[in-house]
């Protein structure tokens, strides 16, 4: 089942193209690689399906519903993400960076927002944090109480994964979720990858390593001069002369 | 400290305040006056110090919540126990409607739209005496009943003290809860909270509503005690006062704001010492506690209790 599809997205910058027509598909429970050298418009792209930025034309689906509006609209119809450089609350700890992410769910409407600010005020404690716990320690991040100004960043991107994890989106798209990030900590997220893509999240990843992607995704996609030039299988993928001209040998 | 110490402590606090004030019918005006900021402060310091929005028309909720009294106690006595919830829906309409108008711009909008606002209302209660008596105000409010008993001087001050004790612990509370945590993350990073699914500029407008209502309630007790009101009590210089008090105290509680309350009330009116130049000193000591102690007194005394700890 097609849980994302994008099709003739277009974005100009002041009258330059930078995405002419790009068209792809993630299925549920499927890990799509987005390749592409840089400025090939990648993190463009996955603004655009987040609604961080507009577009000029196109259409984005998530599980067949037509996916529009703010950025928050959007989180709430199933969609999560983390950011090239990752986007915290620097003076919050790491414990409520992820809880951030149960946000949407509970707080989402006016009427939900009332209801959580009396049970907010009743409780004098922040719902759902097991579930932080859980997730923080999928990942190996621990000492939660830690302002999340002070940890590396490759904590960070892990604080964001956890984040995006809480909320149980129907789609996930990371941009460049392994730079900065150790050994253990890309265990972790592998690892979290694969669990959620069991339980029939599309996955949608951004990555520079060739190598790690190629291990953990099912199909790739090339975005190279604003359109998508090949997507397809990893092994189709690897053999084509276009994608190694334009990806490995680009590196 | 734990919420429960937190809570019985501030309750002590609070009665020893009781104690104090309760003693002579000086030592009652000056209590009121401090409640009134407290209640103004807190106001400021849910929008402020949760959402990071600078709302600047304190005094016109603060006028709304006095006005509503004495103009409905002066035109309609019967329906005086509705002047309560109307004034706060008042306020509470208002702020949201500032806050809509301005929810697409900068901060600093917001700071200038509801500045000239609260500029506008103080010219208006001077201006319209058909209504607000102008510059003479209106006199004459009837003491509050509640069930057959009416209010005195003493009670009104005992209801000011629990609304503060009620409303502080109430914000404390929120501020540790999801939607807390929500308000806090969207001040530093509105990109994370949106793609979390959060509503900022609803969260934000929420949050402005509601300080707004805290504020109302100053004006009404403080029309309830002095049983008159004077269009200048309700000045924008009113609002640069209960600025700093969250500042003052600490931005990292609403006690902080409190605090900050007490302080500015004893060192403009409560000594004799100080009250030629109280202003003077106030801001002097604004300053140095900005400069020794950036995140307020409470804030720099819970720094100095952490730091005996590990010691």
């Amino acid at each position: 089942m097609t849980a994302l599809r994008c099709s003739g997205i277009r974005k100009a910058y002041g009258g330059v193209g930078v995405l002419h027509g790009v068209g792809f598909t993630v299925a549920a429970g499927e890990i799509l690689g987005l390749c592409g050298a840089n400025g090939a418009g990648k993190t463009t792209l996955i603004d655009i399906i987040g609604g961080q930025q507009s577009h000029d034309a196109g259409t984005i689906e998530l599980d067949g519903t037509a996916l529009t509006g703010d950025a928050a609209r959007r989180s709430r119809a199933g969609l999560a993400r983390s950011f090239q450089r990752p986007q915290v609350a620097a003076d919050l700890s790491l414990r409520e960076n992820i809880a951030l992410g149960l946000a949407g769910a509970s707080i989402g409407s006016v009427a939900q927002m009332l209801r959580g600010f009396v049970r907010g005020i009743v409780t004098g404690a922040c719902a759902g944090l097991d579930q932080v716990e859980a997730a923080a320690r999928h990942l190996s991040l621990d000492r939660l109480d830690r302002r999340a100004g002070d940890v590396t960043f490759g904590e960070l991107r892990l604080v964001e994964l956890a984040r995006a994890l809480v909320q149980r989106p129907r789609l996930i798209m990371l941009d460049e979720p392994f730079s900065g990030v150790g050994d253990s900590g890309i265990a972790g997220i592998i690892e979290a990858l694969r669990r959620i893509r069991a339980q029939g999240c599309a996955v949608l990843l951004i990555d520079h390593n060739v190598d790690l992607l190629t291990k953990l995704v099912d199909r790739m996609a090339l975005l190279a001069q604003g359109e998508i030039v090949i997507e397809g299988a990893v092994e189709t993928c690897l053999a084509d002369d276009v994608f190694r001209r334009t990806y490995i040998g680009a590196v | 400290m734990s919420r429960g110490r937190e809570m019985l402590l501030t309750l002590a606090l609070s009665g020893g305040f009781l104690g104090f004030v309760e003693a002579d019918a000086y030592r009652q005006d000056l209590g009121m006056l401090a409640i009134a900021y407290a209640l103004l402060a807190l106001g400021m310091y849910l929008p402020l110090a949760l959402c990071g929005s600078l709302s600047l028309a304190y005094n016109a909720y603060f006028a709304i919540g006095a006005y509503a009294v004495a103009i409905i106690a002066q035109q309609a006595p019967a329906l005086l126990p509705l002047a309560v919830p109307l004034a706060i829906a008042i306020s509470m309409a208002t702020a949201a409607l500032l806050g809509l108008v301005t929810r697409k711009l900068s901060g600093f909008h917001l700071a200038v739209a509801t500045m000239m606002f609260g500029i506008a209302v103080h010219t208006w209660l001077q201006n319209t005496d058909s209504i607000t008596g102008g510059a003479t105000g209106i006199g004459d409010i009837p003491r509050p009943m509640i069930f057959g008993w009416a209010l005195d001087r003493g009670a009104l001050i005992g209801l000011g003290v629990a609304l503060i004790w009620l409303i502080a612990t109430a914000i404390a509370r929120l501020r540790v809860s999801l939607i807390g945590v929500a308000m806090r993350a969207q001040r530093e990073s509105e990109i994370a909270a949106a793609a979390s699914g959060v509503p900022t500029a609803a969260l934000r407008i929420l949050a402005l509503a509601v300080g707004a209502g805290i504020a109302t309630l100053a004006g009404v007790l403080l029309a309830f005690m002095n049983r008159f009101v004077l269009p200048d009590s309700f000045a924008i210089k009113v609002v640069f006062l209960v600025l700093f008090m969250p500042v003052l105290g600490g931005l990292s509680t609403p006690w902080g704001a409190v605090l900050g309350a007490l302080i500015v009330v004893a060192f403009t009116l409560g000594f004799d010492f100080f009250q030629g130049p109280g202003s003077l000193t106030f801001g002097l000591l604004t300053l140095a506690v900005l400069l020794l102690a950036p995140a307020g007194l409470l804030g720099g005394f819970a720094r100095l209790r952490r730091r005996e700890r590990s010691a």
